[in-house]
């Protein structure tokens, strides 16, 4: 029972990814959207990676790479990377408190951003430029209070359930 | 001595290994991805081909996840209106001032045309239907600008077939799908298509740049071409017919440039063109499907009141388009 609200979120996240009403325009914000679910999948992948199935994490990548039309299995590739950095930082997780989570977040985006730039110049430039990427960054990391207090919720308890340790 | 592990240091191995396996999996899973990125890069013409097909049951599950949000886009949508409705009431009613200027014109010029074609026995072209639908999802990133839609083969879309809605050309399909197509944008960065600017018909080359504006090319007398101008598409055979809508001529820093009437990130509905007679056999074959009635009905309304795209968009092609509209949703 415990896995339906994280794979529920991370489904609703896949929707709003590539939305056609998510961004307004907004380049930036357009990039912090198809980030979301990689922020869903950092957030289980860092406090109980149990909750979440890697099958899931693929399933999600390629239903963004199918609907919005961009080079396939690049978001299944960033939102893999996210997993795995997820379970990387999760050895800290335990030492670090509230803050500690926020910085490893913070880390996790800015490696996904260089490695979206990054692909973006092996891929032909089509991704995004810097400039947007930083601004799409600073959007996420600013917003990650909120976005954590909602996916707490979606766990059922409002102060988050003990996270997993190695 | 060797001293026996207790219950404790177990458990302790066993969420190691768990975890190990976890990273594995994640380690494998990133791999599985990067291959598929380079299979995409290989086999482009396959992998776009699979897609197509997987995004018709995907859209489906997409729309049922984003019904509870829509009250969310709404309200960003209306608060974003009530901001821009003092202009927009100023510049529509000048626009109607203008409009009406030209209407007398406008019927005298049709009868006209019509009582030469009848003299010198043009032949008329072939007649075209339009499908309407909504736009399922948008392409992420600043400068690949595409949609997809809820219209595919089966309702007689074909790649190359123009885009619209009620304010003008939104782009081209390039990907069809059995039930779904993709749209390349006019601002999306590989999107050429050729213009008839001004009065003096100045036929050029629009192209996308990845921002919200579209680059001027090898217009030959551009010496003719003034801020304010309007553009329209100057026809290419088989695909975008002669005379839609696509936006006015405007001053940049990088020189004049053409902005689209189309908002491209607020598009809901759109319309594609397809031939009469395909459209007719989708329909004989029950292919088609009920519509949103009440998003519909918002959407004819808007295009009553925004003056459509087919109707204003001048003579050859609203005279072709006298078939009702299908909604595919």
């Amino acid at each position: 029972m415990g896995q339906i609200p994280p794979l529920l979120l991370l489904a609703i996240a896949t929707g709003v990814a590539s939305a056609p009403w998510v961004g307004g325009g907004n380049a930036a914000l357009d990039i912090a959207a198809g980030l979301l679910p990689a922020v869903v999948i950092h957030y289980w992948a860092l406090r109980r990676a149990s909750v979440l199935p890697v099958i899931a994490v693929l399933f999600s990548g390629l239903c963004v790479d199918v609907l919005s039309g961009g080079p396939f299995g690049f978001w299944t590739s960033v939102y893999s990377f996210s997993w795995v950095i997820g379970l990387v930082q999760r050895r800290w997780a335990t030492v670090f408190w509230k803050p500690g989570r926020w910085a490893m977040f913070g880390v996790a985006v800015v490696i996904l951003a260089g490695g979206i730039s990054a692909a973006g110049a092996v891929l032909g430039g089509d991704i995004a430029p810097a400039g947007v990427l930083l601004e799409a960054s600073i959007w996420l990391i600013a917003g990650y209070p909120l976005l954590a207090a909602i996916l707490r919720i979606g766990d059922g308890t409002r102060e988050g359930r003990p996270l997993e340790s190695d | 001595m060797r001293v026996l592990p207790t219950r404790r240091l177990l458990r302790r191995r066993e969420r190691k290994v768990g975890s190990r396996l976890k990273l594995a999996g994640g380690l494998l899973l990133v791999g599985f991805a990067l291959s598929l990125v380079v299979v995409g890069r290989i086999y482009p013409a396959e992998v776009a081909d699979v897609r197509m097909r997987l995004a018709g049951p995907l859209a489906s599950i997409l729309r049922v996840l984003q019904a509870p949000l829509e009250p969310l886009s709404q309200l960003g949508q209306r608060y974003s209106d009530y901001m821009n409705m003092q202009s927009e009431l100023a510049r529509l009613r000048n626009e109607n001032e203008e409009l009406k200027g030209w209407q007398w014109r406008a019927v005298e010029l049709e009868r006209q045309l019509a009582d030469l074609s009848a003299l010198s026995k043009v032949v008329s072209e072939p007649g075209l239907d339009y499908v309407t639908s909504r736009v399922v999802a948008r392409s992420i990133g600043a400068h690949s600008r595409s949609a997809l839609i809820g219209a595919g083969r089966g309702a007689g879309v074909r790649a190359g077939a123009a885009v619209l809605n009620q304010r003008g050309l939104v782009g081209s399909t390039y990907e069809v799908g059995p039930g779904t197509s993709r749209v390349r944008l006019l601002t999306d960065k590989t999107s050429r298509i050729l213009v008839s600017i001004g009065r003096g018909l100045v036929t050029a080359e629009a192209e996308g740049a990845g921002d919200e504006l579209l680059d001027i090319r090898d217009g030959g007398r551009m010496f003719d071409v003034a801020v304010g101008d309007e553009v329209r598409s100057a026809g290419e055979p088989g695909g975008v017919p002669r005379g839609l809508r696509i936006g006015r001529v405007v001053g940049s820093a990088k020189g004049m440039r053409i902005e689209p009437y189309v908002d491209f990130d607020r598009l809901d509905f759109v319309s594609v063109l397809v031939p009469a007679g395909l459209a007719s056999e989708a329909r004989g074959s029950g292919r088609e499907t009920g519509g949103d009635e009440a998003h519909l009905t918002a959407h004819l309304n808007e295009e009553a009141e925004g003056g459509s795209a087919n109707r204003v968009g001048g003579g050859p092609v609203a005279d072709r388009l006298v078939a009702p509209s299908r909604t595919v949703d």
